[in-house]
């Protein structure tokens, strides 16, 4: 991508207080304050999650109501002769013709306990400033900043709803022309838990160098992110342990459940491994499982170093031919829709079952292909539906049979 | 109104068992349990299509002769859920017991041969408890899919697949009622693709009768294919070359997408493997790997992972 690009968090930061979305509550409280502001006036926090819009907020407010901003973040405070030679002359501010000034301390959490000459300095501030001091943290409640705390006006914010962030979303897609599908944009927003920013850098992730993008696919580019780094690191201490030992330890300390560290060897395995290892590999995988299965039905939870040392040594039997390609369980990713699937199957099964005498089995086997052939069939189908007197069936049948007939035979 | 009188199979099921095919030593034998009035607990093994549940229904026909509806129940006993179910029904059974003709009901088990063990274990004392009011007929398509102690409870009974000649017969007899031409060498090709499956003989004849009401050799071609998803021997080709992710995923979309037990994929690659070429010392170890996959999936471990080894071998050259 060209360098000097904006990134869409940049490029859609909000210019104005109606561009910002959600917390209102929070703007109003702001601007009110800012407008009733007086010398004696104390100085005021925005707190929130991150990517709220705190600092945006601030931002945006300064420049409506004519302020020019001095800014600090947290690594600026820990420099005395930033807070001697820059803010302390802004706040004591005497200059007529200059515009007026509101200083800023963002990400105010930041700072630690013992820099007791910051904390000190800002202290002081508060109570001799001549123009606004405005704060911002993400945990107003950290040992650090109580002190600072009482003294301040405090103004919560809170995480934005899906359906604002799904809204703003949508506005950036059509500015940038892609087209978005709603349950993709759902996602996004679902998954940001109410972080505007994260929300948009997912976005552009998924949009930047394509216009369209289906569910399935976005779930599998976000779910990399989501994914804790540690499986990742486990997976590949275990990959080029030294010995058999190392490796199982990795394995059993690792955070995820001992089911999901099988779906993570099981994926993987043959993405690193050489085909002519593939057999010995599996034989162990295949092992862990069935043992897995023993060990969580009679609670055997003693032996399960074994199940670690099987799935270690699925690892273990031949060098990796490939450093760094895991990826995320097949498995873990459809589990939901797969069991949507399967629930769809049983209900339009326990119709056709009674009636025609078969089992499962038998069902998806032989049952199924049939429909499906004889659907092709107007007339076929029109008899089948009008013996289902439930409107929900005839979805299913519509849904499991003719739209993979369509799909099949078109 | 069903949706039985749909699909021919289902029409044209034999009633009584005088109308079953073949299959004479079977008939005979319950036709004399029908005579003293008393049915031992039974357990019916073959493939599909051969007449299992046919004879299973018949047999409650005859013996209710007509009444059977509260006497009899039929349930589907693959996953984990049918046990407690069934322990249900046959207590619902015990509390009701019949007060005229014959004093017990009939609990008929399809595939019971994908029951886990447990299950067949839970089962097991089932059948004791409530042996007084409850006969069962337990439908597998393997033997040694049923646990050894419910097997001994159990009178045994084989159906083998159906022969070209009484495929033939049952074909006939359908074609004729539903008024159907047929030319000789349309009936051979599904009597072929049929491999004594009585069930899938009949479904290719009315998905390939279509709206014509005669069947050609072409228009049965048409249909084979489609019935019968060649899927499973693609699963193999794509494993021998190599190709195990891909493989895989067709494994994963027959579990999954199509839902096929894990019993009929490994029978099918079973079928495939035998017939597929490759080097004798390979087949060893790919049936090998069979084996135990079947083993450890009917101890309830994951289909998708047991089957893989199997594909695994199929990937390993030999040195
Ligand atoms: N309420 C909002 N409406 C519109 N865009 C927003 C909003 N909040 C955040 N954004 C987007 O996210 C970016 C980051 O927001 P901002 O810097 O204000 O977050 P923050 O609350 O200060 O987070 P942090 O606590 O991590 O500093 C903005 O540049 C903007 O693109
Ligand atoms: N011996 C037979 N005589 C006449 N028709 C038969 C016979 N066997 C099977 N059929 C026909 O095939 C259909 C399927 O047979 P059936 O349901 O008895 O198979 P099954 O052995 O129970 O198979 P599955 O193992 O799949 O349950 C029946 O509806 C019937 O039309
Ligand atoms: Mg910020
Ligand atoms: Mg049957």
């Amino acid at each position: 991508m060209n360098g000097s690009k904006l990134s869409w968090v940049e490029k859609y930061k909000p210019k104005t207080l109606d561009e910002i979305v959600g917390n209102d509550a929070a703007k109003k409280d702001f601007i009110d304050w800012l407008q009733r502001w007086d010398r004696r006036g104390k100085a005021a926090m925005l707190h929130g999650p991150p990517g709220v819009g705190k600092t945006v907020l601030v931002e945006v407010a300064a420049s409506t109501l004519g302020y020019r901003l001095i800014e600090t973040n947290a690594s600026d405070t820990r420099r005395e002769d930033y807070l001697e030679n820059v803010i302390k002359p802004a706040a004591f501010n005497r200059s007529l013709f200059s515009s007026r000034l509101m200083i800023f301390f963002d990400e105010i959490d930041g700072i630690s306990r013992e820099d007791s000459g910051a904390l000190n300095f800002i202290l002081e501030l508060i109570e001799s400033s001549r123009v606004p001091i405005v704060m911002a943290a993400n945990d107003p409640w950290s040992p650090n900043l109580f002190r600072i705390r009482d003294k301040v006006y405090m103004i919560p914010m809170h995480r934005i709803r899906v359906q604002s962030i799904v809204k703003r979303l949508r506005d950036i897609c059509r500015n940038e022309g892609v087209r978005c599908k709603q349950e993709v944009l759902m996602l996004i927003a679902g998954r940001s838990e109410g972080d505007m920013r994260a929300a948009i850098e997912d976005l552009e992730l998924l949009y930047s160098s394509r216009e369209d993008v289906d569910l399935e696919e976005a779930e599998k580019i976000l779910s990399y992110r989501n994914v804790e780094k540690n499986i990742f690191e486990t997976l590949r201490m275990v990959a080029f342990a030294p010995t058999l030992e190392k490796a199982s330890t990795s394995l059993s300390s690792s955070e995820e459940k001992p089911e999901d560290i099988l779906e993570w060897v099981f994926e993987n395995v043959p993405h690193v491994l050489p085909r002519q290892s593939l057999y010995r590999s599996l034989r162990y995988v295949a092992e862990a499982d069935a043992l897995f299965k023993q060990i969580s039905k009679n609670s055997l939870w003693r032996i399960l170093p074994c199940f670690y040392h099987k799935l270690a040594s699925a690892f273990l039997v031949a060098p990796q031919k490939n450093r760094a390609s895991f990826s995320f369980p097949t498995r873990m990713r459809e589990r939901f829709k797969r069991f949507q699937h399967e629930k769809n199957f049983r209900e339009l099964e326990s119709f056709f079952m009674k009636d025609l005498h078969v089992g499962r089995s038998t069902f998806r086997r032989d049952l199924i292909p049939l429909l499906r052939l004889l659907s092709k069939n107007e007339d076929f189908r029109r008899s089948m539906l009008n013996r289902m007197v439930d409107q929900h069936l005839k979805e299913l049948y519509s849904s499991v049979i003719l739209g993979e007939a369509r799909k099949r035979f078109s | 109104m069903s949706v039985a009188d749909l699909l021919w199979v289902e029409k044209y099921r034999p009633r009584s068992l005088d109308e079953i095919i073949d299959r004479e030593e079977v008939v005979s034998r319950l036709k004399s349990f029908i005579k003293i009035g008393n049915v031992p607990n039974m357990l019916f093994v073959g493939p599909p299509g051969t007449g299992k549940t046919t004879a299973a229904l018949a047999l409650v026909n005859d013996l209710y002769q007509g009444s059977a509806s509260g006497r009899f129940l039929e349930l589907n006993a693959s996953d984990e859920r049918g046990i407690n179910t069934i322990r249900e029904v046959v207590k619902d059974f015990a509390r009701s017991r019949p007060s005229t003709g014959v004093p017990f009901k009939i609990l008929i088990l399809d595939e019971s041969d994908n029951m886990t063990q447990d299950a067949q274990q839970a089962l097991r004392r089932i059948m004791e408890r409530y042996a007084s009011v409850t006969r069962f007929i337990l439908l597998a398509n393997y033997q040694w899919g049923i646990i050894e102690p419910i097997q001994s409870r159990c009178a045994v009974f084989r159906f083998p697949p159906l022969s070209p000649t009484h495929i033939r017969e049952g074909l006939i007899r359908v074609l004729e009622k539903e008024g159907v031409s047929w030319s000789e060498e349309a009936l051979e090709e599904i009597i072929k693709a049929s491999r004594g499956d009585m069930r899938k003989a009949i479904n290719i004849a009315q998905s390939a009768s279509g709206g014509s009401k005669r069947l050609t050799k072409e228009s049965i071609l048409q249909v084979v294919g489609v019935l019968h998803p060649r899927e499973i021997r693609e699963m193999i080709n794509e494993a021998l070359n190599g190709d195990f992710v891909s493989a895989r995923k067709r494994l994963a979309k027959l579990l999954y997408d199509d839902g096929l037990s894990a019993n009929d994929i490994l029978r099918e690659m079973n079928n495939e493997l035998m017939s597929v070429e490759m080097d004798e010392r390979k087949r060893l170890q790919v049936v090998n790997a069979l084996g135990e996959a079947n083993f450890r999936v009917s101890m309830g471990a994951d289909a998708e992972i047991q089957i893989s080894t199997v594909l695994a071998a199929l990937v390993a050259d030999l040195k």
